[in-house]
């Protein structure tokens, strides 16, 4: 009996490995081995009008896949403007989209003419525009007034950032001026973050700690005056951080909004500071929150969280796809009213001819680092790894 | 004349005559049917789950140098099973896995066959109302428990508004609020249901001339209730055993409610992690331990029945039962059983109704009442400018939603089922019987998240003559119905063995075929378990969001989904109000039907 | 209908071979029951003449008309075979009326509704249950319900009547009844009849002929009174006859033609002509001498021929007596009709009828001194 269970399991792995080993090699996927040949970036020149008349011939739709919940407010006032197209907008999670067009894509189904993601892993990038699946169209005109740096991996509508929180009413002044801050036994169990086990967005901020290391050891020893001395384990002075930080009690949330409300909830005794994107600025007039944002750390704040435009590649509504990116990205002069609904506290134009909204501190102010999609790509499986190995 | 006849024996007669059979007779086809529908619908996604654990998937280029997509690799399993990170993300969050399992199985089994017992066996007052209130829980999604856990005990540690007991001065500690002490109350408090169900059904079953033997014997009460009561339910508290710790290992929604903050995790919410973050491969390998785990209680299971089971049909008869007497004890348990209904079941829902009500959680005075979240007008200093559920154009749409898939899918699993229960009612002493039984009951195993993870790639592509499902509402539907064929066999299966097999074979020697021994006799007999099978599945599915959620598209949403976007948004208020209107569909379409039809969702367990 | 006959058949439920190379054969317009302990296989033959069964291997045949050959995998459709079942548990079904019930079957046949009106009625006239026929089966006693299964089995009029147990869920009385009914019955419709039982009172009053299975061996098949007459072997006399027989452990022999039983409490000798066992000539072999209680003759005083022995207890009932006894260290049951007085330790003399004697080898259990 026991002889007979063993040949049946044995046939099952047999069966199943065979399967994995012959099946579902992919010809459309490339390895990122090849990551040099970045994609060329064509701009290309037509006008709004021949969009829209070529849009109307190719049936007068869009689907379109979004991160955001402002989407819809983008596509009525795109429908009010160009009539004859029907858009129809899927608020979707980043990972949602992904799995979706991947499958789609995959099935040979077209539905989604634009995407709307974030790429702070570059895992879009290496994994869907290298493969063709997404595309970037980029609008000659309004390229023009978009520095060149922010265009190499996508179009950029517009971008937020990861800011560290803090209550309003407990503390007067920004309460920490440095990541290193942030290991000191005073902020023992008032850390509030999102696991970045579980959120590639937090995931990915450390991952530009990582790759940064060499600055945040000048910034130990700038803090403390001293030579950073590595734990057992550590590689580099990034990794001594993630460690530290780790082990200072982090309480997780499950959503920047839920950071936010810890933070910024009035009439509390202690509150903790938490990691949470700059777009909850909002809930400060919304929610009657008390809290502001800690805009000066060092080495840097973080990355930008650039939202990129995308379409999608057999898309059957070309046309409108491109006519709808134009429209987001507040079409020639920028005025536009698609891009009014992203335009918020927050929030950054990347245009150099849209204004920052007031309340905003302006870009140029923000100690960020550049974001550079194949290293942040490459390093992040290792800085992954590096965090769940910390995970006793 | 007949001696010849004898030796005209011949091959080929005998094998057409075996074909023929094979192929003409009805119950052959409906199990091979029923084979083919499984194998699809279970097995195949099964091997493909498998299957994708050992190909090297896009996002791993980067950790395994010079391969490409598709090739054959054991790194998830060797990542998984042997390496620096095994520790973190298999043993740790399986050992507090089983710890949840085996405490909410052990409580859960203690309180529901408890309940089972006073509610059947004694002359406990208020018994209509009681059994009623005790499986109330069963119809509220257990994350509306653990919101209603934390506004009860919520403590400074997060931050934001405080807890009700902070709220008045007590400050909860930390292993109260979150983490598994937090996470196996309020399992337990939604998984007894399932032993409550069970054991009653059975305790219904025994006649209670087997007790009072026991009395004339001798015996006092609690040797009976040892000695004869318990070993004759002891195979439904076993079968409840496999229903608790399987979904209490493979539930998503409460450990992660109350465990991630503290970054404690279950094997499930390190599942529900990996296939977040798109490391699909991994979170199927995980899926595929929690399946072994599951499917070795239930091989434990059967060792320890064996036997046993044939005691399940033995009272099927019932007869009188007369209640036993608490005597003395009486008020006190009345008093007991009425402040665990108030604790575990009023509560929850009064805090979740309350809540509704709160401009600002936390915060219980006058001027804070606010009807916003149900009806208000957007307004941009409340939630963002969010409208109040009853106005929110998406809300009837979602109603609708929700009213289609539950009723389609129940309508149809239980149907399946009952077909299913046929098969293994009649088919027990054949391989086709044992087969089908066994079959049906992996969908139990496979975490729904897994579960749908891995039909969301099935449905994607057209496959022969299945199209492409994805983004519709019969995906929904197929991922919903074949989730639910464990319980909607089972429904099947009880409501079927109660149908004798002479009552068809009395039809049969008439000569009616079997289309009309089906029309004519076991139909009409099975209506009542038809119904109340349904009912089990209809609220069950009403609850469902693991199952669906990575299926869905906004047009097709229900309200658990938008019950769950409000809460991603940190619109609590919203939230609850659309919890509140699920129970309000769930308890009045239960109620009708208990009236209309006397339909009772224990005698379907 | 002609004659059915059962050829080799054996029936398995897995490993469990509940059928043991049967064979059988039902003559036109018998009453044959099937009479055993329970779980002697006599159901099982009745399931698998009315083809809810197949067996593994063997031959039916009804009419000289192959039902069914296991070795061509030919089995004949239960409905195609002309007869009807009444279920030990009648299978009514409780959600059509009795008329319903009844007429079930016919509606199947597609009888027209008037023809089929007056065959129901006059089935549940013949049943005399004619007034209940709007009725549902839960609203009948079983005495009715059992009325009403007979009636739809036998509303089609079946060529061969299959009952299984049908009295075994009546109480005491209702069985006499319908014992009386059911005889009546096959004597005015003259269909065959099969009838399986495990009381042997039914299977004595009722049948024309008794198959007698032990753990699915057909032990015996003979008329009542030759079964009990002269039962095949130890068991079967031991199972029919009520009280049970008398046994007795002896020592056979034969000498110059004679056949002489030597017990403790006395001799036997008979005719060698009525031994029906090969032996070797003056060669002693041990044997079991089987006495019913209504052949021993109980006297006051001693007479010719007669063995001593003492009374042990004495229970009159009424009609009959029964009389424990015991001669030379063996105990006997008697039965004397009427009231009869014996005081206990009493010494008696037994008269027994030589010619009435079984004697049974003991060795192969099998009779050998039949009954005259």
């Amino acid at each position: 009996m026991l002889k007979k269970n063993i040949v049946a399991m044995g046939l099952i792995f047999m069966l199943v490995t065979s399967l994995a080993g012959c099946g579902g090699k992919d010809k459309n996927t490339k390895t990122s081995d090849s990551s040099n040949d970045s994609i060329k970036q064509e701009m290309s020149d037509e006008d709004a009008e021949t969009l829209y008349q070529q849009a109307i011939k190719e049936g007068g739709k869009l689907n379109v896949y979004s991160i955001s919940s402002r989407m819809p407010k983008a596509a009525e006032s795109f429908m009010e403007k160009y009539p004859e197209i029907k858009v129809e907008v899927y608020d979707l999670k980043q990972n949602e989209v992904l799995e979706k067009i991947s499958r789609e894509y995959k099935a040979d189904i077209h539905t989604c003419d634009v995407a709307h993601l974030k790429d702070e892993d570059g895992s879009v990038w290496n994994e869907y525009v290298k493969n063709n699946i997404l595309k970037i169209y980029y609008p000659k005109d309004i390229c023009e007034n978009i520095d060149s740096s922010y265009l190499e991996t996508g179009m950029p509508l517009y971008t937020e950032m990861y800011f560290w929180y803090y209550n309003t009413e407990v503390y007067d002044k920004a309460p920490i001026d440095s990541w290193w801050d942030l290991t000191r036994e005073e902020w023992r169990g008032k850390l509030i973050t999102r696991n970045p086990q579980d959120d590639s967005t937090y995931m990915a901020l450390f991952t530009n700690l990582w790759l940064a290391s060499d600055e945040l050891e000048a910034s130990y020893k700038e803090e403390f005056g001293e030579d950073l001395v590595l734990s057992k384990g550590c590689k580099n002075a990034a990794e001594e951080f993630m460690y530290r930080f780790c082990n200072n009690d982090l309480i997780y949330a499950a959503s920047s909004d839920e950071i936010c409300e810890a933070v910024g909830t009035k009439g509390q005794d202690s509150a903790p500071i938490g990691l949470a994107a700059s777009s909850k600025m909002r809930k400060v007039e919304s929610d009657g929150y008390v809290m502001n944002t800690i805009e000066n750390i060092k080495p840097f704040i973080g990355n930008l969280q650039i939202n990129y435009l995308y379409t999608v590649d057999k898309s059957e509504h070309e046309s409108a796809a491109k006519l709808f990116v134009r429209w987001l990205m507040g079409e020639k002069d920028g005025k536009g009213k698609g891009f009014e609904p992203f335009n918020t506290l927050g929030g950054w134009a990347l245009r150099k001819d849209v204004e920052t909204l007031e309340g905003n501190t302006p870009l140029t102010d923000i100690n960020y680092v550049r974001y550079k999609a194949d290293e942040v790509y490459n390093a992040y499986v290792n800085v992954e790894d590096f965090w769940i190995s910390l995970q006793k | 004349m007949i001696e010849n006849q004898q030796r005209s024996y011949s091959k080929s007669k005998r094998i057409k005559n075996i074909l023929k059979d094979v192929f003409t007779n009805p119950y052959n086809i409906i199990v091979f049917i029923s084979l083919v529908f499984l194998t699809y619908l279970i097995i195949v996604p099964l091997i493909s789950m498998i299957t994708s654990t050992f190909q090297v998937a896009q996002g791993e280029l980067r950790r395994i140098p010079g391969s490409q997509v598709g090739d054959f690799t054991l790194y998830y399993w060797q990542r998984l099973l042997a390496s620096e990170f095994s520790m973190s993300t298999l043993y740790k969050p399986l050992l507090n896995s089983l710890l949840i399992g085996v405490c909410v199985s052990v409580f859960s089994i203690t309180l529901g066959s408890g309940l089972a017992w006073f509610m059947v066996r004694t002359d406990l007052p208020f018994k209509k109302f009681f059994s009623f209130a005790v499986i109330i829980p069963y119809m509220i999604p257990s994350w509306c428990k653990s919101m209603a856990w934390l506004t009860v005990f919520r403590n400074e540690r997060v931050g934001g508004s405080a807890g009700f007991l902070s709220g008045i001065g007590i400050n909860t500690p930390d292993w109260l609020a979150y983490g598994p002490f937090a996470i196996i109350c309020v399992l337990t408090v939604h998984y007894y249901a399932y032993s409550y169900l069970l054991t009653s059904s059975a305790l219904r079953s025994i006649n209670s001339e087997l007790e009072e033997m026991g009395e004339i014997q001798g015996a006092g009460k609690a040797t009976i209730l040892r000695k004869i009561t318990l070993p004759l339910v002891m195979p439904a508290i076993l079968s409840s055993v496999i229903l608790t710790f399987s979904k209490s290992i493979g539930t998503f929604g409460v450990p992660a409610f109350l465990g991630m903050k503290i970054n404690y995790y279950t094997i499930s919410t390190m599942l529900y992690s990996n296939i977040k973050q798109q490391n699909t491969s991994l979170g199927f390998a995980i899926s595929i331990i929690l399946i072994t785990i599951a499917a070795m209680t239930v091989y434990i299971n059967q060792k320890i029945i064996g036997t046993r089971k044939s005691y399940e049909t033995i009272g099927g008869k019932g007869g009188r039962s007369t209640p036993l007497r608490l005597g003395k004890w009486r008020g006190l348990f009345t008093a007991l059983i009425t402040a665990f209904i108030g604790l575990a079941v009023i509560m929850p829902i009064a805090i979740l109704f309350l809540e509704t009500f709160l401009k600002k959680t936390g915060d219980y005075s006058l001027s804070n009442f606010t009807l916003h979240y149900w009806i208000g007008a957007s307004d941009p200093a409340i939630a963002e400018g969010e409208a109040g559920v009853l106005r929110n154009a998406r809300f009837w749409t979602n109603v609708k939603n929700t009213m289609i898939l539950v009723v389609v899918t129940s309508v149809i699993a239980t149907i399946i089922g009952q077909i299913l229960g046929y098969i293994s009612s009649r088919g027990r002493k054949k391989v086709s019987g044992k087969l089908i039984e066994q079959l049906v009951f992996i969908p139990y195993l496979i975490p729904s998240i897994a579960f749908s993870a891995i039909y969301l790639s099935m449905f994607s592509t057209r496959h022969g003559i299945v199209p492409a499902l994805y983004g519709s509402m019969a995906l929904m539907v197929v991922v919903s119905v074949v989730k639910h064929i464990p319980f909607a066999s089972r429904a099947g299966t009880s409501n079927m063995i109660q149908i004798g097999t002479e009552l068809e074979e009395a039809a049969n020697i008439e000569g009616a075929s079997f289309m009309k021994r089906m029309l004519k006799v076991v139909l009409p007999l099975s209506k009542g378990g038809f119904i109340s099978g349904l009912m089990l599945i209809f609220i069950s599915i009403m609850k469902e969001l693991d199952l669906i959620i990575l299926i869905i598209t906004p047009k097709l949403a229900t309200l658990p989904y938008m019950a769950f976007q409000y809460s991603n948004n940190n619109n609590n208020q919203m939230s609850d109000v659309v919890a509140v209107i699920m129970f309000s569909i769930v308890l009045v379409i239960y109620l009708i039907t208990n009236k209309v039809s006397g339909a009772d969702i224990s005698s379907s367990m | 209908m002609g004659k059915i006959v059962l050829k080799n058949i054996d029936k398995f439920y897995g490993s469990n071979h509940v059928l043991k190379n049967l064979n059988l054969e039902i003559e036109d317009g018998d009453f044959m029951t099937l009479l055993g302990p329970s779980g002697c296989g006599k159901t099982t033959t009745l399931r698998v003449l009315s083809g809810l069964e197949k067996p593994q291997n063997g031959y039916i045949y009804m009419d000289e008309k192959e039902i069914v050959n296991c070795d061509e995998a030919h089995y004949e459709a239960p409905s195609k075979r002309g007869l009807n079942l009444v279920f030990q548990s009648y299978a009514l079904w409780p959600h059509m009326t009795v008329f319903e019930n009844v007429a079930f079957g016919l509606t199947i046949k597609k009888i027209p509704k008037e023809e089929m009106k007056r065959m129901v009625e006059n089935a549940l006239e013949r049943m005399q249950i004619l007034q209940f026929k709007e009725r549902y089966p839960a609203e009948l006693s079983g005495g009715q319900q059992q009325r009403v299964a007979i009636a739809r089995a036998i509303v089609s009029a079946p060529k061969l009547l299959l009952l299984d147990e049908p009295l075994s869920n009546l109480d005491a009385k209702l069985r006499v009844d319908m014992r009386t009914e059911l005889k009546r019955l096959h004597h005015e419709m003259g269909t065959t009849i099969v009838y399986v039982t495990h009381d042997q009172i039914e299977a004595l009053t009722m049948s024309t002929k008794i198959a007698i299975f032990f753990e699915g061996v057909l032990t015996q098949v003979d008329t009542p009174l030759g079964i009990y007459n002269n039962p095949a072997d130890l068991r079967v006399a031991d199972f029919i006859g009520n009280p049970r027989i008398n046994f007795a452990e002896c020592t056979g022999r034969v000498k110059e033609s004679k056949f002489i039983v030597t017990s403790s409490f006395g001799e036997f000798v008979f005719d060698s002509s009525m031994l029906k066992k090969e032996g070797g000539e003056n060669k002693e072999f041990p044997c079991v001498i089987g006495l019913r209680p209504e052949q021993i003759e109980i006297k006051r005083k001693q007479e010719e021929g007669c063995f001593a022995a003492k009374v042990y207890t004495s229970q009159p009932a009424g009609s009959e007596t029964l009389i424990t006894l015991k001669a030379g260290g063996v105990t006997f049951l008697a039965k004397e009709i009427g009231i009869a007085n014996y005081k206990e330790n009493e010494k008696v003399w037994l008269y027994i009828d030589p010619n009435k004697v079984n004697v049974f080898d003991q060795e192969s259990k099998k009779l050998i001194k039949y009954s005259v």
